[in-house]
């Protein structure tokens, strides 16, 4: 059972370190680092969020990110379809996005409307990586189960989807919990929980704006 | 990694045998080409997913290294299960043919093979979650949490692509004009996937 070489490097400390705005431009030129900037590291990215070092690039990575890794995803649906998880998640964020600047500034949360941004945006980007990792799942799935009603929604899709967002929020949430220093929207936490119920609910509502549901 | 894939290959091979001639020569043959075929898919088709949840994790490793980590865990399972095959050969070749033989029979057997494959996962799983080199880049000790949802993800897929290249040693008599893929074709149960054939156990026909 143990013929793999055990041994490897000791476990390194927590990098505390926010990412460099050249480490974030890197992502442009190769993008499989959006996964270390958007899962890996969040000790980082939550320093990223806390300080607002970087934020615009940030923004940018995280925009690309939601887009470009929804993709593979939605084009299994067919080429018509490409935009939809994109628009599914990126749409429901931007929708939501003024309410939680306007609520928390209203209710004492001082932060910069980038960073907020930066926050919200996590979410999309997580869901896109997710959805990027379910995709050559989804696409096995839907050619070896028979269509249980063609064009419209299927199980596995909303399954997947429901996956995608689910793990997303968890990953926000742990990114801001995990860091001590971010506690504007742990102490609002009727704030932060209602806003993210009005995400999942237009997220829903989107979906079905998309034909994505039965 | 070659040498671990060729492991693999020949364990599963080994063992989808041993199963596979409980019912007929023609499954067992047909056996050593589809159990590894049956680890080797489900590897693929959730490579992507192990990769994001490795770094979902905290488990800072390549593309390349989560495979091989992911690999090992199913050649452990592959080595355990073959060095069962001479066991399952046996309990198999002295069971009656599938004309003359119970249901119950089948169900026990069935049953056996089920434990078998859990208690032959969960150790490969328990062992190569200690393994020092998924602690690499981690910050917090989640090994036990990502290699389980590696498994999760492995047994949701799985599940799928040993229904879709069923049968593996069927309850009733194989011969060589019987399809080698059942593909979508509805049990007696009339599920047309793994989902549904478990949601049929799990749910009485009175509720459904």
């Amino acid at each position: 059972m143990t013929n793999e070489p055990n041994d490897g490097p000791e476990p390194p400390t927590a990098d505390l370190r926010p990412f460099a705005h050249g480490e974030l431009t890197a992502c442009l030129s190769r993008p499989h680092r959006m996964l270390d900037v958007v899962l890996g590291e969040r000790t980082r990215l939550a320093a990223n969020l806390r300080t607002g070092e970087g934020v615009k690039a940030l923004v940018t990575i995280m925009l690309l990110c939601s887009v470009a890794f929804a993709v593979p995803f939605a084009v299994i649906d067919g080429p018509s379809r490409v935009g939809h998880i994109a628009v599914l998640f990126l749409g429901s964020v931007l929708l939501c996005y003024p309410s939680l600047q306007v609520f928390g500034s209203y209710l004492g949360v001082r932060m910069h409307p980038g960073q907020t941004f930066a926050i919200a945006l996590v979410i999309p980007s997580a869901a896109a990586l997710f959805t990027f990792g379910f995709a050559p799942i989804y696409w096995f799935l839907d050619y070896t189960m028979p269509a249980d009603s063609p064009g419209e929604g299927s199980l596995t899709r909303i399954v997947l989807l429901v996956f995608s967002l689910l793990l997303a929020l968890s990953h926000l949430n742990r990114c801001l919990f995990a860091d001590s220093n971010l506690k504007v929207l742990r102490d609002n936490w009727a704030l932060w929980v209602g806003w993210q119920v009005l995400l999942v609910f237009l997220t829903y509502r989107m979906a079905e704006a998309l034909s994505l549901l039965p | 990694m070659m040498r671990s894939l060729l492991t693999l290959i020949a364990s599963s091979a080994a063992y989808g045998f041993s199963i596979g001639i409980s019912n007929s020569w023609v499954y067992g043959l047909r056996n050593l080409v589809k159990f590894p075929l049956l680890i080797l898919t489900t590897a693929v088709v959730c490579a992507l997913l192990y990769h994001v949840l490795a770094r979902f994790f905290g488990v800072s490793l390549g593309f390349v290294m989560v495979q091989r980590l992911v690999l090992a865990i199913f050649r452990d399972t592959s080595r355990l299960l073959a060095a069962l095959s001479p066991a399952i050969c046996f309990l198999a070749t002295s069971m009656p043919g599938p004309q003359d033989r119970e249901p119950g029979e089948y169900r026990r057997f069935l049953m056996f093979n089920v434990v078998a494959i859990a208690i032959c996962g969960c150790l490969a799983v328990y062992y190569r979650s200690r393994e020092r080199l998924l602690a690499n880049g981690s910050t917090q000790d989640r090994r036990p949490m990502l290699v389980a949802s590696w498994m999760l993800a492995s047994l949701l897929v799985g599940g799928q692509v040993c229904w879709y290249i069923r049968p593996f040693f069927g309850a009733t008599a194989g011969t060589s004009e019987r399809p080698w893929f059942t593909g979508t074709t509805p049990d007696h149960n009339g599920a047309t996937s793994f989902y549904e054939a478990v949601f049929n156990i799990l749910v009485p026909a009175y509720l459904r």
